[in-house]
């Protein structure tokens, strides 16, 4: 049996697959940078201004730039014992990393914010990268109401509020937002993930583990969680893979359903999600069918001469993970059998030799196709056929009835014939009637030239049948004498001589 | 010994210099003293602490608003890592001193070493106020003296001192003049660390130290 097609699809599937597993997401980040409460210089050493800070931190998400929660930073500095606003220790800023998840930090003061006698407004920024505490951008904005008079007093700036409208406006000019986006922090390291199976059908199980690079100091542990299609999954250790795994079952509607791992971090309320991958729930069987090519009809039978092909076809298109195709009898004995991963071929060619015994076979046969698609929902036809290798016999009676001869022919099968020759020739070697034709009758009647009477005479009967089965028939007396009319020890019945090529 | 600006010699160049005062005082402003007592270290200097400055002024919080002030100018135009101020403050806990009283040497040392600098700077704000200006504007002043001590001997290298006001920048009319308190702590700070380029500290490329 001959798969055609399917070699290349499989190398193109193994591609794929280790494509995905290749290009599984790796990393991910909840927020770029945690913008901590800006020192009030107006309010003492240890002054906070949250308006100033809301304010700065809504103009710099202009920038396209991710912040983290103001309350998770306030959570963090009660949580630290920070009761400074505007500087940090370097231990702090590794602590916003691992807790907080962010890349920067952003520090600031208020150091000039005076109504009376003319408003004026003044800011410092600091925004320090976490990992190293390099600042890596800083900014003062300052302005004064007297310093930006216009000609005769029309739009003058007239309070702190309008002042701060133009540091927003200054620092969402300068704020590096490219840098901080360039900066690729694992906040959530994943080192491998493995989700099975990607298809599914409904109600089916769906596993998955993933081993993370993080280390967590104790108490700082987050809460795992495997999300799927807005449900979470608890996540559970396993130290047999050393990772986190879950398993649920998929649910009863078709589609694809992203799977991301949820880390919560009860203290601040913080959740970063990392996009996992996806799964496609298919309870929708492919719908396959059967054609058979090469054969004759005989009646209402599909016929064929040794070699059967028969060409599969998926009625919709759609992945298939592997086929297999049976050959067996009516009694269903398998003759043949043969199974392949991948889609299906184009056509499958049996020599109609029996795998287990090496032999041709004649009879009727059924073949039966099976698909699996990738969820293993499958599918099946079959067509029914015979097998006709071997040439149907002739009984040739012949009888003498006065001045003629009438032979009698008779042939039982289903397969008609394409050609016959019957040849009648004396025991001298003188051809003394010839007949042919291309379907064979029941009977011929003729006259025989003079003959001696204890001459035998004898000939040969050849056939055809449409399938290109061939048949020769040597018989030695067309009038043996009473008693041996009933034995045909020297008739030979000869089929054509084939070649099969061994296909099985 | 050696100012920055030195008392010239001959009677042209002193009639010279005389008008450059007065060209200063009509509004191009003055540039700060510099006393360089020992060279800069001979390796760049890139990881610098800046220790809290000490207020001798009546302005609250004069010392904070110059030194953030400071500090960001310090980081932009030369690009210096800057100690972190939180990190500074843990130690001034530590040696039980609140900040703006002056360490010891021995207290430097280890603040140095803890903090891997290669240079403190240190400084006083001697002078911080906002006097009343025509129209009901600010004409603010401004006066320091910020110091460069070298981490290793905890030997102080350069002192400058220098004092600005508002309207030593005014052009015409009220044009140029600085009004906020903000702006001429960073032009102070602005002319400081190019005085200090121009005598011999190196800016930084910290990043490719990273």
């Amino acid at each position: 049996m001959r798969p055609i097609a399917g070699v290349w699809k499989r190398v193109v599937l193994i591609l794929l697959a280790v494509g995905v597993a290749i290009s599984a997401p790796l990393a991910t980040r909840a927020s770029e940078v945690a913008v901590f409460p800006l020192l009030d210089i107006s309010r003492g050493p240890n002054g906070i201004t949250l308006p100033v800070t809301r304010y700065l931190t809504e103009r710099l998400s202009e920038t396209g730039t991710e912040f983290s929660r103001p309350d998770m930073v306030i959570s963090f500095m009660a949580h630290n014992r920070i009761r400074v606003a505007g500087e940090l220790e370097t231990f702090h800023l590794k602590q916003v990393e691992e807790d907080l998840g962010v890349a920067f930090v952003l520090l600031g003061a208020v150091v000039q914010d005076k109504e009376k006698p003319t408003p004026s407004f003044g800011v410092t920024l600091n925004l320090i990268r976490t990992y190293d505490g390099l600042t890596v951008w800083s900014y003062v904005g300052a302005f004064s109401a007297t310093e930006l008079l216009r000609p005769l007093g029309i739009g003058d700036i007239t309070s702190v509020a309008e002042l701060q409208t133009l540091i927003g406006d200054e620092l969402v000019k300068r704020w590096p937002a490219d840098a901080v986006k360039q900066e690729i922090r694992d906040s959530a390291s994943i080192d491998s993930i493995l989700l099975t199976p990607k298809f599914v059908r409904p109600g089916a199980e769906v596993h998955c583990t993933v081993r993370l690079r993080n280390r967590w100091t104790v108490g700082r542990t987050p809460k795992v969680f495997f999300k799927v299609n807005e449900q979470l999954h608890a996540g559970s250790w396993s130290e047999a893979s050393g990772g986190y795994e879950a398993t649920w079952v998929a649910g009863e509607q078709d589609g694809r359903y992203p799977v991301s791992l949820l880390l919560e971090w009860p203290l601040y309320g913080r959740t970063e999600t990392v996009p996992l991958g996806s799964f496609v729930v298919d309870g929708v069987p492919p719908l396959v069918a059967l054609e058979l090519k090469g054969e004759r009809m005989a009646g209402e039978t599909k016929v064929f001469r040794g070699e059967v092909t028969v060409m599969p076809s998926l009625i919709v298109r759609k992945p298939i993970a592997r086929w297999r195709i049976t050959f067996k009898t009516l009694n269903d004995v398998v003759v043949a059998t043969e199974e392949h991963a991948g889609n299906i071929p184009n056509r499958v060619v049996w020599a109609g030799h029996n795998v287990w015994e090496g032999q041709e076979v004649e009879g009727e046969y059924r073949a039966f196709f099976e698909v699996w698609d990738d969820a293993g929902n499958t599918a099946s036809a079959s067509e029914t056929f015979e097998l006709k290798s071997i040439p149907a016999e002739v009984v040739v009676e012949a009888a003498k009835k006065g001045e003629e001869v009438v032979v009698e022919l008779q042939r039982d099968s289903k397969v008609p014939l394409a050609y016959w020759r019957l040849e009648m020739w004396s025991e001298e070697g003188r051809l003394l009637k010839q007949a042919e034709g291309e379907e064979l009758p029941e009977q011929l009647s003729f006259e025989l030239p003079e003959v001696a009477p204890d001459r035998k005479i004898g000939g040969i009967l050849i056939t055809e049948d449409v399938l290109g089965n061939k048949g020769r028939k040597n018989i030695t007396d067309f009038f043996p004498p009473a008693g041996q009319n009933k034995a045909p020890a020297e008739e030979e019945q000869k089929s054509a001589t084939e070649t099969w090529v061994d296909e099985f | 010994m050696n100012f920055r600006a030195k008392a010239p010699k001959t009677i042209g160049a002193r009639v010279v210099f005389l008008l450059g005062v007065l060209f200063c005082l009509a509004g191009c402003g003055r540039d700060p003293f510099l006393h360089r007592m020992k060279p800069l270290p001979a390796e760049t200097p890139c990881r610098i602490a800046v220790l809290p400055l000490i207020n001798e002024t009546d302005y609250p919080l004069a010392e904070t608003i110059v030194y953030k002030v400071f500090s960001v100018e310090l980081t932009e135009m030369g690009n210096f890592w800057l100690a972190q101020e939180g990190d500074i403050r843990k130690i001034f806990q530590q040696f039980r001193i609140y900040p703006g009283q002056p360490l010891s040497p021995e207290q430097m040392k280890i603040l140095a070493d803890r903090l891997n600098v290669q240079l403190l700077i240190t400084g006083n704000i001697i002078q911080m106020q906002e006097n009343p200006g025509p129209n009901g504007s600010v004409n603010p002043e401004l006066a320091v003296r910020l110091s460069i001590l070298n981490a290793d001997t905890i030997e102080t290298l350069w002192s400058t001192y220098h004092r600005r006001q508002g309207i030593d920048y005014q052009t015409t009319m009220h044009f140029g003049q600085i009004n906020s308190m903000t702006r001429l702590c960073r032009q102070v700070a602005k002319e400081i660390i190019n005085l200090w380029f121009e005598q011999g500290l190196t800016p930084c490329d910290i990043t490719s130290q990273y």
